[in-house]
């Protein structure tokens, strides 16, 4: 037999065996366009932080130079020698900086990079949403001043702040501390709130666990938990995540785009903002929960208003219901 | 640098042509690494592909190239029909297939590169089926269509090339290509041609 004929014979067998083998699964398109939304979407915020850290290294390094000039360094808001430690991500009112303990508070817009040695403050009716250059999020309450000591360390020289860290990458959401005069306060993968009130500190866990370091010693706390601690000790009480205390957290939140999300995707973002979990009343509506992508924007809504906002276009009923967000089919 | 890695760099650099190229390259083949292994649960396969993809994109940065892009989803993939499946209190019923075969998966993820050993199997047709469409599936992607098309849907040389929006040469020399690639392919699998396999599988 010729190398062609053995050829040939080759071929043929491999057209049986494709033949035989039939077709291969082939997704829906439905299905395919909804991962697709939420892939990309994921893509997107990860190009997206990529590019921001990029450009704040590339403004430190632009700054670094300019900082030569005294001239220059009197004008610019940011110190080009220190590196950038977070930013202004939301503003509900007026938020300010100023660039050390002796300067003047100036007028801070969103998006701008804050450097390490710089203070912001929020006034009595400001609210701030920030995010450090480890991916933690900090938030801060009316009336709130806090100094960014270093890169991993942050002074709450007056009012609350939130710190979230369950979206940064574990590995750099770690070593983040928040300094008060009552104490330090470090987190294992959680979301606490510090208060500072006249000589007492008050730490709120929401998720997970603190562990703070006063001068008396160190203490722990969980979920669920406040502590309050001043020069008598700590006394601890009970605080449901989603006790109306944390609602400031909410009004500052900043907005979840929903355009082309699932909505377990969205109701997964509105249970971690407002301490609830999602229960389903099926299994079948976890699924069509799934199955649902979204459209539009949830801008300006609160967490909870969002919750009520999606609910009225998406065909089922969601609702909360003490610690739940309840998803029940919407013929109920 | 290899093509893989030229596609992730371009991912990241947020190059919304090789997203597209990479959603249409790989998803259609992740779904099917999938839905075998989770008794062919439609929700659950998307839940899970869905999954990997999301964190192949947040570990896209620590791909190195060491393994075929593809190889490198399978495995994540692979560990997220475990998470999913215990979740779910489902491990009883998972379904272990011939390719999750330490000696099969190293073949098939080596099919590129001609495998040193010859291992024979002796399976069913099913078997013979599903072997065919992972080989498929490990090809690159315009290979596994172009042998779809021309020998399932039993498509002409030109309805190819239009399909793929190439030209009747093109598609001529793709085709070709493809034969000799899926021709390797199960050579390293069975360890055997194309016409034995069929021999011994019956067919």
């Amino acid at each position: 037999m010729s190398n062609d004929q053995v050829g040939a014979r080759e071929d043929d067998a491999i057209a049986r065996l494709l033949k035989d083998a039939g077709g291969r699964d082939q997704p829906e398109a439905a299905l395919a366009a909804s991962v697709r939304a939420a892939v990309e979407s994921e893509w997107r915020g990860i190009v997206a932080a990529r590019q921001r850290r990029h450009r704040l290294t590339t403004w430190a390094a632009v700054a670094g130079a300019a900082a030569a000039a005294a001239v220059i360094w009197l004008v610019l808001p940011l110190s080009g020698e220190r590196p950038a430690v977070a930013t202004l991500v939301t503003a509900s009112g007026v938020v300010e900086y100023r660039d050390g303990p002796r300067a003047d508070w100036l007028p801070l817009a969103a998006g701008t990079p804050i450097s390490m040695g710089q203070a912001i403050r929020t006034t009595g009716s400001s609210l701030a949403a920030l995010e450090l250059a480890s991916g933690v999020e900090l938030r801060l309450d009316h009336a709130s001043r806090l100094a960014f000591d270093e890169r991993d360390l942050a002074s709450l020289e007056q009012g609350a702040a939130y710190v979230d860290s369950g979206r940064a990458p574990a590995a750099l959401a770690g070593g983040f501390a928040l300094h008060t005069t009552a104490g330090t306060v470090r987190h294992l993968g959680t979301q606490y709130e510090a208060r500072l009130a006249e000589d007492r500190l008050r730490v709120a866990i929401r998720e997970g666990s603190v562990r703070i370091e006063t001068p008396g010693g160190a203490v722990s706390g969980v979920a669920g938990e406040q502590l309050l601690i001043d020069q008598d000790g700590v006394t601890r009480s009970d605080l449901p995540a989603h006790d109306p205390a944390w609602d400031w957290v909410g009004a500052v939140a900043p907005a979840f785009a929903i355009e082309g999300r699932t909505l377990t995707e969205f109701l997964r973002w509105a249970a971690r903002e407002t301490g609830r979990d999602v229960a389903y009343a099926s299994a079948d509506v976890e699924r069509e929960a799934a199955r649902i992508v979204l459209r539009g924007s949830i801008e300006g809504l609160r967490p909870d208003e969002s919750i009520a906002a999606v609910s009225s276009t998406t065909g089922l009923d969601i609702g909360l219901d003490g610690g739940h967000i309840e998803v029940r089919s919407g013929r109920h | 640098m290899n093509d893989d890695q030229q596609l992730v760099e371009r991912l990241l650099a947020g190059d919304e042509r090789a997203f597209s190229a990479f959603f249409h390259e790989y998803f259609p083949r992740v779904y099917r690494f999938a839905l075998p292994r989770l008794n062919r649960d439609v929700d659950l396969a998307k839940d899970v592909v869905q999954a990997t993809l999301i964190k192949a994109m947040r570990g896209l940065a620590g791909f190195r190239g060491e393994s075929a892009l593809f190889t490198w989803l399978c495995q994540i993939c692979r560990r997220e029909i475990v998470d999913q499946l215990r979740k779910l209190r489902r491990r009883s019923d998972r379904v272990v297939l011939i390719d999750d075969s330490p000696e099969v998966r190293a073949v098939l993820e080596s099919i590129e590169a001609p495998a040193s050993t010859e291992p024979a199997f002796h399976q069913d047709s099913a078997e013979l089926q599903r072997i065919v469409h992972a080989v498929l599936d490990r090809l690159p992607a315009r290979y596994g269509e172009a042998l779809e098309l021309k020998y399932i849907e039993g498509r002409s040389v030109e309805e190819i090339g239009d399909r793929l929006g190439i030209g009747h040469t093109a598609a001529q020399s793709l085709l070709a290509r493809a034969r000799v690639a899926f021709r390797d392919g199960m050579e390293a699998v069975f360890g055997a041609t194309a016409g034995d396999v069929l021999t011994q599988f019956g067919a």
